[in-house]
C-alpha cells in the first residue's frame, strides 16, 4: 500500500469519525472526551465546520416539531375497532371452512346423481364432465401464472 | 469570627450536598421501581395474550397505541394513514401472538410487524404512481418544545418550513427515514435503534448522517436552512 492510500484511508476514517461525532453531538448522545474531539475537528476544517453549522439548524428545526396527534375521540373506538376485526375474523375463518366442506359435499352428490340419471343423455352428461375438468383446468393455469409472477416479483422479499 | 462563619458556610454546604443526592438516589430508585413494574405487568399481560385472553391484549394496545400511529404517521407521511396502519398491525400481532416471547417486550416485537405493514403500503403506494407530496401535513408544532420562543409574525413561515420538511423526510430512502423517524420522533437511543433494527450503532449513526445531509441539502434548495 503507498503512502497516498494510507493518507487517504486515515483522512476517511478521520472523516467518519467526526461526522459520527457530530451525530452523537445533535442527540446529546456525545461525552466530554468526544466533544473536545469533535471541537478539534471543526476547528480543524472550515468546511467540516459550515456543516455543523447547517445540520445543527436542521435539528433545531426537527426539535421543534412533532407528529400530528388525532382528536381525543378517535382514541375511544381505537380498541373496539380492532376488536370487532378479531372477532369477525375468527367468524369468516369458520364461514369459509363450512361453506368449503357444504359445496364439496353438494357437488359431488350433485354430479354422482346426474351421472347415476339413465334418463339423462348421454351429451349432457360429457357437457357437465367437460364444464368440471374445463373449471380445474382455468383454475390450476391461473394458480400456477400467480406463482410464476410471485417467483419474479422484486418486492417479494419483503413480508406481508 | 471570619473562620466560623466559613467553617459554618463549608458545613451547610456539605448538608445541601448531601441532601441533594439523597434526593437524586431517591428519585433515581422511585424510577427504576417504576420501570420494573412496568415491565412485570407487561410481562404478565403479554403472558395473558399469548392463551388468547382478549382483555389483556386490550391493554397492551391502550398502552402503545399513541406511539404505535405516530410512528406509523411518520413512515408514511400521513396521520390517518398511520392509524390504520398501526390498527392493521395490532390485529396481526394478536394473530401472531404465539410467536411472541414472554421474556422480551411487546413493543419492539409489535414493531417489527408495523414496519412491514408500512413499507408494504408505500410499495404499493409506489406501484401504483400514487406516491406524491401528502395534501395534509403530518408534522406540527411542539407546542411544549417551543415555549418562549413563539413569534406569532413567523407563524406561516414555519408552517411553510415544516411543510417543507415532512415532505423532503419522506423523500428519504426507507432505511434512513426509518432510523430518523425513530431517532427524532420517537426519542429512541441510538442502542435502542440498533437493537430493534438488527444493525451496529455506527450504521445508526451513519444512516443518521446520510438523512441529515440528505435533508439539510433539500430545504438548502429552498432556502429555508440558511
Amino acid at each position: 500500500m503507498s503512502e497516498n492510500d494510507i493518507r487517504n484511508e486515515e483522512r476517511i476514517r478521520s472523516e467518519e469519525r467526526a461526522r459520527n461525532l457530530m451525530m452523537a453531538a445533535l442527540d446529546d448522545e456525545i461525552s466530554a472526551e468526544d466533544r473536545v474531539e469533535l471541537e478539534r475537528h471543526l476547528a480543524d476544517s472550515k468546511a467540516l465546520d459550515a456543516e455543523w453549522v447547517r445540520l445543527r439548524q436542521l435539528k433545531e428545526v426537527t426539535r421543534m416539531s412533532r407528529i400530528d396527534t388525532l382528536p381525543e375521540e378517535r382514541w375511544t373506538t381505537y380498541w373496539r375497532s380492532i376488536y370487532n376485526r378479531l372477532e369477525r375474523g375468527l367468524g369468516w375463518i369458520l364461514v369459509s371452512i363450512g361453506a368449503i366442506v357444504l359445496g364439496g359435499w353438494g357437488l359431488w352428490h350433485a354430479a354422482q346423481g346426474l351421472f347415476d340419471d339413465p334418463t339423462l343423455p348421454l351429451t349432457i352428461k360429457i357437457a357437465i364432465f367437460a364444464l368440471g375438468f374445463g373449471s380445474v383446468i382455468l383454475a390450476v393455469s391461473v394458480g400456477r401464472e400467480k406463482l410464476s409472477a410471485w417467483r419474479h416479483d422484486p418486492y417479494k422479499e419483503i413480508e406481508r | 469570627m471570619k473562620n466560623i462563619l466559613l467553617q459554618d458556610l463549608a458545613t451547610d454546604t456539605t448538608l445541601v450536598a448531601s441532601v441533594v443526592a439523597s434526593v437524586a438516589a431517591t428519585a433515581e430508585r422511585v424510577t427504576a421501581s417504576r420501570d420494573e413494574q412496568d415491565r412485570d405487568l407487561e410481562i404478565a399481560l403479554v403472558a395473558r395474550v399469548q392463551a388468547g385472553d382478549l382483555n389483556a391484549f386490550g391493554r397492551l394496545v391502550e398502552r402503545h397505541m399513541r406511539r404505535a400511529q405516530r410512528v406509523a404517521a411518520g413512515l408514511v407521511g400521513n396521520v390517518e394513514d398511520g392509524f390504520d396502519l398501526s390498527q392493521d398491525a395490532f390485529v396481526r400481532a394478536f394473530r401472531a401472538r404465539h410467536s411472541l416471547d414472554p421474556r422480551r417486550p411487546f413493543y419492539p416485537w409489535y414493531y417489527q410487524i408495523l414496519r412491514r405493514l408500512c413499507f408494504n403500503f408505500l410499495r404499493d403506494r409506489g406501484r401504483l404512481l400514487e406516491r406524491q407530496e401528502q395534501a395534509t401535513p403530518w408534522l406540527v408544532n411542539d407546542a411544549d418544545r417551543r415555549a418562549g420562543r413563539w413569534r406569532p409574525d413567523c407563524e406561516a413561515e414555519t408552517r411553510e418550513l415544516r411543510r417543507r420538511l415532512g415532505a423532503a423526510i419522506q423523500a428519504l430512502p426507507d432505511h434512513e427515514k426509518e432510523t430518523f423517524v425513530l431517532r427524532e420522533f420517537d426519542d429512541l437511543r441510538y442502542r435502542e435503534i440498533a437493537e430493534w433494527l438488527d444493525i451496529p450503532v455506527g450504521t445508526v449513526m451513519s444512516r443518521l448522517y446520510a438523512a441529515r445531509r440528505r435533508l439539510a441539502a433539500m430545504l438548502d434548495e429552498s432556502g429555508e436552512t440558511s
